[in-house]
């Protein structure tokens, strides 16, 4: 490579890769003469007939200022490049130094989307160019199309800059061509092309713009200052090159460092923090109307409840066989109830589910028959019935199992509505009905939640039943109240223990049963 | 040397005898393919030098210390790994997945309320825009394709600027056309940022367009050490031949081609 020195250069040169066929779109005239002037040696501008002899004039050391293209400098770059960026060129109108990559069609083109161009006959840049061949070649391998496999297109036609391939597009001579964004709007700027000739059907991310390069074994006095009159030059001078008109010259890495940062989003989007103010608003007014005073409650009610419990204590387990009959009782209208709901929300809960309902209306039929058991709370439900049908387990039972067939209707619809369902289009497709694809895909894929949720609702039932024996429903229930009823508090406490200790062995009960099943 | 290994032996539980006997040593900067078919032992090999299978013999030696206990968490902040089925958390943005690369050095309060410093994202935008991502940073990644996945995974493993990169069949879920992208940003990534890279493989013409260096193993043994452009198919096959192989050689089976 050549001396670097400023004293053996009696002239620079600024080697020029293609971009667009007409100077406008690539002029560094003003630049250069302007580099001229201050530097005080001739700076002269060698336009290069592909990006490849630009790299060569570069690399041999011939050129000692060039713009290659954004893509062709990172090529340079990843082989220990003997070329450095110094300043990127900001569009006039735009505060960042970006374009992208645009596949344009004919407007009567048939192309919709990407995957529309295969087979079809595309205009493809120099290898090396960035907006013309390497992004696109990305863009496309996105949606299963290789740029190099020549099967993937009717023909490639093969053109020398930007421009041509967007003529070719708008005189019908390709049906698609990646073209640069700043050539396209420089073309629609300068009315050589009208917008409705053509439709832009892809276009990709933000490339960063092509830098200006220079030696990176220049001496550092004469790097030094061709950057800063770059940079500077804006205020000068009109400063243009890559798409004609630029508002100015930025230094790369800080500009890149800008270009990143406007990805930056706050982790916790305005959402997030909005829902979350109205959460604590909404409690802190709900906490106001319900007149909820944490004082209080620590002072007198403290002092209240300190008695009643005193009263409790011991508890009175004199007629424990008595108790535990009541239990037993209790816990078999649980199971009964159980029973009842699940064999009912069976056939409810794939009628509400909505990828196996056979129709709407039968859908909304089976949701309103959940909705309506779940609203009516089963202790309204069973003073109902004991008016109806009289005092004992009965009323319970059916209490019980038609409140929670609303619920398990509802448990099961949303695990079957959540199933996989790619084993059901294959059995499907094996020509299997609809009942032997919902047998044999549904219920294996559903059980581990069925078998969860029934012994959800056998653990709730089993509390709620020792509840319903206040309206007179059977079971523990109606001795607690009546015991309450008596102000015999020990015989109370001795009833909530028994509660307790069955709710706790059914709980350890079915968490073992889990444990084996699921 | 940045690694070696010296006698590395694993026997599973049942029974299993996937190393028997490894020796091996990684130069800085070096493209390394670990060349078998499922069943070799290649995953047991990396998964050792990371600690995530204890040897029941044999040492590794990173930077001339060896790996114990007490060194693995050392040995961790400087490897990054990417995996077959990408290991990604769907329900993240790609953003985020890659973030999590940097939880070891994150204060744990912030994290847990996917708070990250300023320095900390801009870090992971660069890296994703260094795998050509930079758009879909606030996309989740169940949106994405499989090759944009592992785009994600290499972008995890590459933002807390490891020494060693270790691929486990970082292509074997891909496309061929996709997996040639793949390969080719892993060697690129490699040069640019002076990584060493031990890749699995099991698709030959693969491993010969982008290795410096294929080490092949069979029965847990290595049958072949070489560099790259010493070797072809032709000598490959005739390695495995009695290993009965399950290597992919033919072209059609991979189409990929580096650009």
């Amino acid at each position: 490579m050549s001396s670097s020195n400023l004293k053996f250069f009696n002239s620079l040169i600024m080697a020029v890769a293609p971009g667009g066929d007409n100077l406008e779109g690539l002029d560094f005239q003003q630049l250069t003469s302007y580099l001229s002037n201050k530097i005080g040696i001739p700076v002269k501008l060698k336009y290069c007939k592909d990006y490849n002899e630009a790299m060569t004039m570069l690399s041999d050391g011939t050129a000692q200022i060039g713009w290659l293209g954004a893509y062709a400098y990172q090529k340079l770059e990843s082989d220990n490049s003997p070329v450095v960026e110094f300043a990127v060129g900001v569009p006039k109108g735009k505060n960042v130094p970006f374009y992208r990559s645009k596949f344009i069609v004919r407007s009567d083109s048939n192309i919709q989307i990407l995957e529309d161009v295969r087979n079809k006959t595309i205009a493809l840049g120099d290898i090396y160019s960035t907006s013309g061949y390497e992004v696109p070649r990305r863009e496309l391998l996105e949606v299963g199309i290789n740029l190099q496999n020549e099967g993937s297109f009717k023909a490639i036609s093969n053109v020398a800059n930007h421009d041509e391939a967007i003529r070719s597009v708008i005189e019908g001579t390709v049906d698609v061509a990646p073209v640069s964004s700043i050539n396209l709007e420089l073309m629609i700027a300068n009315r050589t092309i009208n917008t409705k000739d053509f439709r832009i059907i892809h276009q990709s991310p933000n490339i960063p713009g092509a830098p200006l390069v220079y030696l990176r074994n220049l001496e550092s006095n004469l790097k030094e200052q061709i950057k800063s009159l770059v940079l500077d030059a804006h205020n000068h001078i009109d400063v243009s090159g890559y798409g004609g008109h630029m508002d100015r010259y930025v230094d790369p890495v800080e500009s890149h460092l800008e270009y990143i940062e406007s990805y930056l989003r706050p982790q916790w989007t305005w959402r997030t923090i909005i829902g979350i103010l109205a959460f604590i608003v909404i409690y802190t007014l709900i906490a106001i109307d319900l007149e909820v005073d944490i004082s209080q409650l620590l002072s007198d009610s403290f002092l209240y409840m300190k008695d009643v419990l005193g009263r409790m204590w011991p508890p009175d387990f004199s007629n424990f066989g008595h108790l535990m009959r009541a239990m037993l009782e209790t816990v078999e209208i649980a199971m009964l109830g159980t029973l009842l709901a699940i064999t009912l929300s069976i056939p409810i809960g794939l009628l509400s589910a909505r990828n196996i309902a056979p129709n709407y209306p039968i859908y909304l039929i089976a949701r309103t028959i959940t909705v309506f058991f779940r609203a009516i709370p089963e202790f309204i439900m069973a003073m109902i019935l004991v008016i109806a049908i009289g005092f004992g387990a009965m009323p319970g039972v059916i209490a019980l199992g038609f409140h929670t067939m609303g619920f398990l209707a509802k448990f099961y619809a949303e695990s079957i509505e959540h199933v996989n369902d790619e084993p059901m289009k294959a059995i499907e497709s094996m020509g299997a009905s609809k009942w032997q694809v919902i047998a044999f895909s549904v219920v294996p894929q559903v059980i581990p939640s069925f078998i969860g949720n029934n012994l959800y609702i056998l653990d709730r039932n089993i509390r709620m039943a020792t509840m319903l024996g206040i309206v007179g429903a059977g079971g523990i229930g109606y001795e607690l109240q009546s015991s309450f009823r008596m102000f015999e508090y020990p015989r109370v406490s001795a009833i909530i223990i028994v509660i307790f200790l069955t709710i706790f062995v059914i709980d350890m009960l079915s968490s073992y049963i889990r444990s084996k099943v699921l | 040397m940045l690694l070696e290994i010296k006698g590395l032996r694993k026997t599973f539980d049942d029974g299993t005898r996937a190393l028997q006997g490894v020796d091996l040593s990684v130069k800085l900067g070096e493209f390394v393919v670990i060349l078998g078919s499922s069943g070799s032992g290649k995953t047991t090999l990396l998964r050792s030098i990371n600690g995530l299978v204890k040897p029941e013999a044999g040492e590794v030696k990173f930077f001339d210390r060896v790996i114990s206990s007490a060194t693995l968490p050392e040995l961790r902040k400087e490897t990054g790994m990417v995996f077959q089925d990408f290991n990604l958390v769907n329900n993240l943005s790609s953003l985020n997945n890659v973030l999590t690369g940097l939880l070891d050095s994150s204060n744990s309060l912030m994290s847990m309320l996917y708070l990250f410093s300023r320095e900390q994202k801009i870090q992971a935008l660069k890296c994703l825009e260094m795998v050509g991502l930079l758009d879909k940073a606030y996309t989740r990644v169940d949106k994405l394709s499989g090759g944009q996945k592992q785009r994600v995974g290499i972008a995890r493993a590459i933002i807390k600027n490891p020494t060693l990169l270790l691929a486990d069949e970082p292509v074997a879920s891909l496309d061929p056309m996709i997996s040639g992208s793949i390969m080719t940003l892993l060697r690129n990534i490699g040069h640019k940022i002076g990584l060493t890279v031990i890749c699995n493989l099991h698709q030959v013409d693969i491993a010969l367009k982008y290795s410096d260096r294929i080490v092949g193993l069979s029965g847990g043994r290595i049958v072949l050490d070489a560099p790259t452009k010493d070797l072809d198919e032709e000598y490959i096959r005739k390695i495995y031949q009695g290993h009965g192989s399950g290597l992919f050689f033919n072209e059609d089976d991979t189409k990929a081609r580096p650009r």
